[in-house]
């Protein structure tokens, strides 16, 4: 692991992915920041519901955008999905709600699924 | 499969009424038919008994050769006015019907008057008598003449037995020759009124007796009297007849050539039979529909019974779903974020700097004693659904209990603002209870408020009770959320993190068991109070400690924010 990371580290410098994250959890979203900093990533801004995520993507552009599903009042994480398309950033849909619809939603609206709970596995949809 | 069931029962029910009025029905037209008949049968024979007195009374009376021939002479009558052996003759007619009012007349081949008994008029003889029915006596048929106001012997209308007077010895072959009249008064005081007066039992009916002409010759409604007899009395046929809503009954008086006809309303002749019956059809009636209705009501409050059960059943169900739903849910989150915190601790733990480090031990360990609250207040809420949550009661100090709660709260993000005076707040209290019911008054606070923003804290003692508020200053809550607040899963909107909504939940039942109340209200100037007291006690009994409370042995539930 610590040599994936220094690897991760190392590309960072040169021209890390651009990220968004979007969660209503302030823990969560404290959490995404640090690992994924750690991992390399250039986090470029956060949002906590699905109305800022829509706007702050628009205004920077990320390459891959990292959202829950449920953010509270407002669209939801699919929502979210659905609207960016111009530029089509690569979405992670990161939620504690894997159910069999909302992975047909998500195939639907072109997002990857990530269950909450395992880093590693968002990191890899991250990737690519 | 129940409801299949009570609906068999409300179709047998059902069809239990409709057969059981069916032959209450049935029952009571037969009864009402019967007594009928009954009732027609003897009205009937009623009427052929006064029939039969009659004619056993005229028949012999217009059939009797007495008084053919004079009586005093035993010679004819002379027919001649005012001839004293026929005088004499009508005396001793007279004479034989001593409590006679009226008498005998005598009549010539031309209906002159030639003498007579009790005459009123002393005129009378020489003169002609008018009056119907006469002609067929002087036309030598033995005849009742009608009733007629035109009387010789009596004010009062009479009846006449009229006998014509024929030549010979006996006065009863050769040509007629005169006739002998025997009045007899209708009066309502009469013999012949009292008779069929007698026989009447009710208003509406009436007896009458209408000759061959039918003419109503006799009657007891005396307005019908000589007059054309009416087209229901017409009917000739013998026995009981029905006409529209009046009933007849008609007898022959053959030795008058008359016809007794008794009418009466049928309303009432039938009244006697059909109004008991009609009223025991009524009452029967009422008690299968009391009946049906009793059943029927019933019915309907064991269906809705039913149905309430099944909502009831539906509900629990409901909430039992909603409770998986939302625990499950609530779980996930301080689990995921544990676990997240601690494998980015374990990845890039040669890459964080030492603060990095101890904050994402911090957020660990946050989430960590939050899963650790959720789970306990899961089980607690199981303990009370169970009744058996356990006390250990004892006399404590809510004062420093208070500021041990404080204390514990990890609540960097606030102020928490403790008011009160110094005076020691005695309760009977179960110490690590209070400190839950502390605890989380103190963690709704903080979820319910923004950042930075100051929770107060007040204690005192009031009325006998002491009391503990806790105010945020958050966005406040509706009413609908006042009056739902304790109850199971009831969760506030603007929260910055969502909970099981078990948390006051339990309070209340906590508060409950130490006799004391909790409430909740707006904050003047917004946010909300949350208050709960508990009776105070005189003084801690001799010998017996005064903890404090701790809430470092067991977690209290606070925010992860």
């Amino acid at each position: 692991m610590p040599a994936a990371t220094s690897e991760n580290a190392a590309a960072a410098s040169a021209g890390a992915l651009r990220l968004v994250v979007v969660d209503n959890d302030a823990a969560v979203l404290e959490l995404l920041l640090l690992d994924l900093r750690l991992e390399g990533y250039d986090v470029v801004a956060t949002a906590a519901n699905g109305d800022d995520a829509v706007r702050v993507c628009e205004e920077f552009k990320p390459e891959v955008v990292v959202v829950d599903l449920r953010l509270g009042p407002g669209i939801d994480g699919l929502e979210v999905a659905r609207r960016l398309v111009r530029p089509r950033p690569r979405i992670v849909l990161y939620t504690n709600y894997v159910t069999p619809a909302v992975v047909a939603a998500a195939q639907a609206a072109e997002a990857t699924v990530v269950e909450k709970g395992s880093l590693a596995a968002l990191r890899r949809a991250i990737r690519g | 499969m129940s409801n299949r069931r009570d609906r068999m029962i409300a179709v047998a029910a059902a069809v239990v009424v409709i057969i059981l009025a069916g032959s209450i029905v049935t029952t009571v037209l037969t009864a009402e038919r019967n007594g009928r008949k009954a009732l027609e049968s003897l009205q009937l024979a009623q009427l052929n008994q006064l029939s039969r007195l009659l004619d056993g009374a005229f028949g012999p009376a217009l059939k009797s050769p007495a008084g053919l021939t004079n009586p005093a002479t035993r010679q004819p009558w002379h027919l001649v006015p005012n001839d004293p052996s026929d005088l004499a003759g009508l005396e001793v007619l007279q004479a034989g019907n001593p409590q006679a009012r009226t008498g005998y007349v005598l009549l010539d081949k031309n209906g002159v008057v030639t003498d007579g008994t009790l005459l009123t008029d002393p005129h009378a003889v020489g003169r002609t008598l008018t009056r119907p029915g006469l002609e067929g006596v002087l036309g030598g048929t033995p005849s009742l003449l009608p009733t007629s106001t035109n009387s010789l012997t009596t004010p009062l209308p009479t009846i006449v037995i009229g006998r014509p007077i024929r030549g010979g010895a006996i006065g009863t072959t050769g040509p007629v020759q005169g006739a002998i009249l025997n009045e007899s008064d209708v009066a309502p005081d009469s013999l012949f009124t009292q008779l069929m007066t007698s026989f009447r039992r009710a208003k509406t009916d009436s007896y009458s007796f209408i000759d061959n002409k039918n003419v109503v010759v006799a009657s007891t409604d005396p307005s019908l009297v000589g007059r054309p007899a009416d087209p229901i009395l017409l009917d000739v046929r013998t026995g009981f007849h029905r006409h529209g809503g009046t009933v007849t009954a008609t007898a022959v008086i053959p030795s008058a050539g008359w016809r007794a006809v008794y009418r009466q309303s049928r309303s009432e002749f039938e009244g006697s039979i059909t109004g008991p019956l009609r009223s025991a059809l009524l009452l029967l009636i009422f008690i299968a529909l009391f009946g049906a209705g009793l059943t029927f009501f019933a019915l309907v409050s064991r269906l809705r019974a039913a149905r309430q059960e099944q909502q009831r059943l539906a509900n629990i169900n409901l909430a039992r779903e909603e409770f998986i739903s939302i625990v499950s849910h609530e779980l996930r989150t301080p689990a995921t974020g544990q676990l997240g915190f601690l494998q980015t601790l374990l990845d890039h733990w040669d890459g964080m700097s030492e603060p990095e480090r101890r904050q994402t031990v911090t957020q660990a360990y946050a989430n960590a004693r939050r899963l650790h609250a959720l789970t306990r207040d899961v089980l607690d809420t199981a303990s009370i659904e169970a009744g058996e949550l356990p006390y250990a009661f004892e006399v404590v100090d809510l004062r420093p209990a208070v500021q041990v709660a404080v204390d514990a709260l990890p609540t960097p993000g606030h102020v928490v603002a403790v008011s009160g005076e110094d005076e020691p707040l005695l309760v009977r209290a179960d110490a690590e209870r209070i400190q839950q019911v502390l605890a989380n008054l103190l963690d709704n606070a903080v979820k319910n408020s923004p950042t930075g923003s100051t929770i107060d804290l007040h204690v005192g003692a009031t009325e006998g009770q002491a009391m503990v508020e806790v105010s945020d200053r958050g966005a406040g809550i509706t009413d609908d959320e006042l009056e739902r607040a304790f109850e199971k899963f009831s969760r506030g909107r603007h929260a910055t993190v969502r909970g099981t909504g078990l948390g006051l939940y339990i309070c209340r039942k906590i508060v409950d068991a130490h006799d004391g109340r909790i409430w909740v209200a707006r904050r003047p100037g917004g946010g909300a109070t949350v208050t709960f007291t508990i009776p105070l006690v005189a003084a801690a009994p001799e010998g017996e400690a005064v903890p404090a409370g701790t809430g470092a042995n067991r977690p209290t539930t606070s925010a992860a924010t």
